[in-house]
């Protein structure tokens, strides 16, 4: 079997990783975040941008929502990565902790995208600016990613087989990046 | 199962895919975040520092 | 007369050097904030956890009681620091925060769901082994879990409206809510 075929998800992996630091470092981050411009301006004018805008209880209620999204995802974080890094649980399979936190970490990141994206329209150009909005949305992204690519498919073929040591590393990798979009988060409000 | 103390050499081709992505995504992360928040650590420094000498 | 003491308490909370140094304090207020939110990841979505197992919508394939068991210890370390980084919000903006109506309508919540888990508590002992492999808990249970998430869901909510002023006493406000704030001398002082 060739290499490209027997690592095909590790190859993948380092494309990915490659093409984002290239991004990140060449000027086209630069054009990407100014094409973006028009895209936030249009966004604010959206009924989700005026609703954000014009009721600031309304704002409120979904900033309070998101919050409970973030709790619900946290709470299926904590316990799937603390079995990764054999905190507790111990007596169960890594899998069996991933398929029971399953659901409630997809609509905890669900509540989390919807309410997110509401409240993006309504202060779309004031985080257009922030650099730690941009670091959030690439923990965000990277979250996914490593949450449905690599975490995921990691757990649900055969976990018990895998090194202890990969799978604290993923435990760890995943901890930080899922603190890195809350802490990020949070820090977006008072940047303002 | 308890432990995962397994070794990789016996793992399908398959998963052995797996947990080298795994180990690759998680380095590639772990680095950059730790790279990230010590720069955010140091800036916060520096501003106190400015702040109050 | 308890609106009153409470003003007072506040005032001299107010008046004391660390408080003032506190919410002049960007990063000090900033980070107790940020840590009182992160928490909710611990203290609340492992109870969120819990709540969702009885109503059979997470972890079904683990036994509810043992789970609810094993969660218990860092859910508690994560409302202890809740309950620690809230005092200390408090202390940074203490005349404000003891009139602030959302406040006020958070720790009413806050006892309500005590009150949800004593009896949430008694139920579950009561309600003995038989159902522990089951997807979903008894209905008694499951009452409990979703007066759970409706309190905790409230004091969510209610928290993060302390922080706008629709109501605040300087808005003079509706006799009736500013009966039940305690409106006194509106909000010269932070």
């Amino acid at each position: 079997m060739s290499l490209l075929t027997a690592y095909t998800r590790t190859l993948m992996t380092v494309a990915v990783i490659a093409i984002t630091t290239v991004f990140a470092l060449s000027d086209l981050r630069i054009a990407s975040w100014e094409a973006l411009e028009a895209v936030f301006a249009w966004s604010e004018t959206t009924v989700f941008g005026y609703i954000g805008k014009t009721w600031g209880a309304a704002f409120a209620i979904v900033e309070a929502l998101h919050l409970v999204g973030l709790a619900v995802l946290g709470g299926a974080v904590i316990i799937g990565d603390g079995r990764l890094l054999g905190l507790w649980f111990t007596d169960y399979s890594c899998a069996e902790i991933q398929r029971g936190a399953q659901r409630g970490f997809f609509w905890g990141l669900m509540l989390l995208l919807g309410t997110g994206l509401f409240m993006a329209c309504g202060v779309a150009m004031k985080i257009y600016y922030m650099p730690v909005f941009w670091y959030k949305m690439l923990a965000l992204g990277t979250g996914i990613l490593f949450a449905y690519c690599i975490r995921k498919p990691l757990l649900t073929t055969q976990p018990d087989q895998l090194n202890a040591w990969t799978l604290r590393l993923t435990g760890t990798a995943s901890l930080m990046i899922w603190f890195t979009v809350a802490a990020a988060g949070r820090w977006i409000g008072f940047s303002g | 199962m308890t432990t995962n103390e397994a070794s990789t050499n016996t793992l399908p081709p398959a998963s052995r895919d797996l947990e080298l992505a795994a180990l690759v995504a998680s380095a590639a992360v772990i680095a950059f975040f730790v790279v990230y928040w010590l720069g955010e650590i140091a800036e916060v420094r520096a501003m106190l520092k400015l702040a109050y000498g | 007369m308890l609106n009153e003491l409470i003003h007072q308490a506040a005032l001299w909370l107010d008046n004391t050097a660390a408080s003032t140094s506190m919410h002049e304090s960007f990063y000090v207020y900033n980070w107790v904030e940020t840590t009182h939110v992160l928490t909710l990841t611990l203290s609340l979505g492992l109870l969120l956890v819990i709540d969702l197992r009885m109503l059979g919508l997470a972890f079904t394939n683990l036994p509810a009681t043992r789970l609810a068991q094993r969660l218990q210890t860092p859910m508690f370390l994560g409302f202890a620091v809740m309950f620690i980084t809230g005092m200390a919000l408090f202390y940074a903006i203490p005349v404000r925060s003891s009139q602030s109506l959302w406040l006020r309508i958070k720790l009413l919540l806050l006892l309500a769901a005590l009150i949800n888990a004593l009896v949430f508590h008694r139920h579950l002992r009561n309600a003995g082994p038989d159902w522990n492999n089951a997807v979903k808990a008894p209905l008694s249970l499951r009452r409990g879990a979703w007066m759970s998430i409706g309190c905790w869901v409230g004091v969510v909510i209610c928290g993060r409206l302390i922080a706008y002023d629709w109501f605040d006493c300087s808005k003079n406000p509706a006799p009736l809510i500013s009966a039940f704030v305690g409106c006194i001398n509106g909000q010269e002082q932070f």
